[in-house]
């Protein structure tokens, strides 16, 4: 028996992605300065911005005020997820051309385990050239891509070159790369955890790498201690997960800052429901089921409140989490304006904002695998099938194509942004 | 808005030649994106094109069969 076969990976990001879709979509756009998010004049953020933008100070999650403050003659684009998600599904059958191993990290990275397929195209770096080419002539957009022999280092490299980068990191390359890389560009670490990490003295990642295994254990458990330690030194076992079934989530959420701060509580319950349903979606799509049920309020004031409870049973029904939410939500929802505060007919606010709602977030934690049971319940099962035949729908029309009739016309509806499933 | 659009299929592809919109003429210098979306059981064929001064955004409804233009937010 041979040697192991080393692994050859590559990791592809598109370069500044929502926003090189709009460039390409309009030629007035190209080399100016953009932002896309949900729109001016709206209390919205920068989802992406163009490199000429990032240029002149504008960073992604920025709120658009304070972006056009830095950058008068930006041109903020709403953007546009259905046209994104439909570019990503394209992207991914190029990427399949090459390898059937894929990995959709998110909207707009991928992993490709190219070990099996790399000499047919005449080696790793002719066929990232080539699949960068194909996304070029296809849709005008760049990517970098990274070529390494583990997901954690192909990352580390397509984000060394940007944009339309390609970069290969051999193992004699990778102390050298470590060495000086602050512990906050390796994927996975946080603002918290780098925040431990320092407080530790580990700055880099050839830091992580020396600290001693058996203190990282003692601080952060033997999983993550090892983990970490493997991290530092640039060691990944992880395969590139075609169906992504690796990651274990531990939980599945979705807030939205509502277009105005709202006053009218069945308008609140109105995008609780409609996130509900998304988080519902989402779980089963994912194959989970949860049994803690967490509601945050954010008011006008900008203060809020956050509350769980145990639904005492699995549940991935939108509607279900729905009404759990509401038993724990409406107790703890401030009184929206009483009558004595009404002037003919219209509701006063108060200078604060605190008696309205900005922003309403859903989440559903303690997941289990959903190991589809089937119940002794007619009504349970019959329910079931129900949710089962909406979601393909949706799965093959488009999200919402199937909904319930009292969310129907809710704004939230376009900006579901979830990851694209190629058929 | 439902618009007037004469197109083409070349190479298996639909492709707008030319439109009206607001009594004049436009001639669909370059297409610059092309994508696709479900409305229902309809697919909409979306494109956005340019007559080399400005940019719109038209679509097609293969159910309907009508053509829209949609209005940019920027």
């Amino acid at each position: 028996m041979g040697p192991e076969r080393k692994r050859i990976i590559v990791h592809i990001d598109m370069n500044s992605y929502f926003a090189s879709v709009e460039q390409a979509s309009d030629p007035k756009l190209r080399g100016k300065p953009i932002a896309v998010g949900g729109g001016i004049g709206k209390r919205t953020v920068v989802a992406t911005a163009s490199y000429e933008a990032r240029a002149l100070g504008v960073k992604t999650g920025m709120s658009t005020w304070e972006a056009l403050k830095i950058c008068p003659k930006l041109i903020v684009v709403a953007g546009d997820m259905e046209k994104y998600s439909y570019t990503s599904r394209e992207i991914i059958k190029i990427f399949r051309k090459y390898t059937d191993c894929v990995e959709v990290f998110s909207i707009d990275e991928a992993f490709l385990d190219i070990t099996g397929t790399a000499d047919r195209f005449g080696g790793a770096k002719a066929l990232c050239t080539a699949i960068k080419d194909e996304i070029k002539e296809m849709f005008r957009l760049t990517c970098s891509a990274g070529i390494a022999s583990n997901k954690l280092v192909a990352k580390l490299a397509s984000s060394l070159q940007k944009p339309d980068g390609l970069v290969e990191v051999t193992e004699d390359e990778l102390p050298q790369i470590l060495e000086f890389l602050p512990i906050e560009e390796l994927c996975g670490v946080g603002r918290k955890l780098k925040k431990h990490l320092n407080a530790m003295g580990i700055m880099t990642c050839s830091d992580l790498g020396r600290y001693p295994l058996h203190k990282l254990i003692k601080r952060f458990g033997k999983v993550c201690g090892i983990h970490l330690s493997n991290m530092g030194k640039g060691i990944d076992h992880s395969p590139v997960d075609p169906k992504n079934n690796i990651r274990d989530a531990k939980s599945v959420s979705h807030s939205y800052t509502l277009p105005r701060n709202e006053t009218d509580p069945e308008e609140v319950k109105n995008y609780l429901l409609q996130l509900c349903e998304q988080v519902g979606r989402r779980a089963r799509k994912d194959g989970y089921k949860g049994r803690v049920v967490r509601i945050f309020i954010r008011y006008g004031d900008f203060s809020g409140f956050g509350r769980q409870k145990n639904t005492g049973e699995y549940v991935d029904d939108g509607l279900e989490i729905y009404k759990h939410c509401l038993t724990i939500l409406t107790p703890a929802l401030r009184a929206f304006p009483s009558p004595s505060k009404m002037e003919r007919g219209r509701r006063v606010e108060r200078a604060g904002g605190e008696d309205s709602v900005r922003l309403v977030g859903v989440a559903l934690t303690s997941l289990i695998k959903d190991t589809d049971q089937v119940s002794f319940i007619e009504a349970e099962e019959d329910k079931k099938k129900v949710l089962h035949t909406v979601d393909k729908i949706n799965d093959r029309y488009g999200e919402f194509t199937v909904t319930r009739a009292s969310i129907m016309h809710n704004k939230l509806q376009q900006k579901t942004g979830m990851i694209p499933r190629v058929n | 808005m439902t618009i007037k659009v004469a197109s083409i299929f070349e190479k298996g592809a639909l492709k707008p030649v030319w439109f009206i919109h607001d009594k004049r003429k436009y001639t669909v210098k370059e297409i610059c994106y092309r994508w696709i979306t479900r409305n229902g059981v309809s697919k909409v064929y979306h494109f956005a094109v340019s007559d080399g001064a400005n940019t719109f955004e038209i679509s097609f409804d293969d159910k309907e069969m009508t053509w829209d233009l949609k209005e940019k937010e920027l």
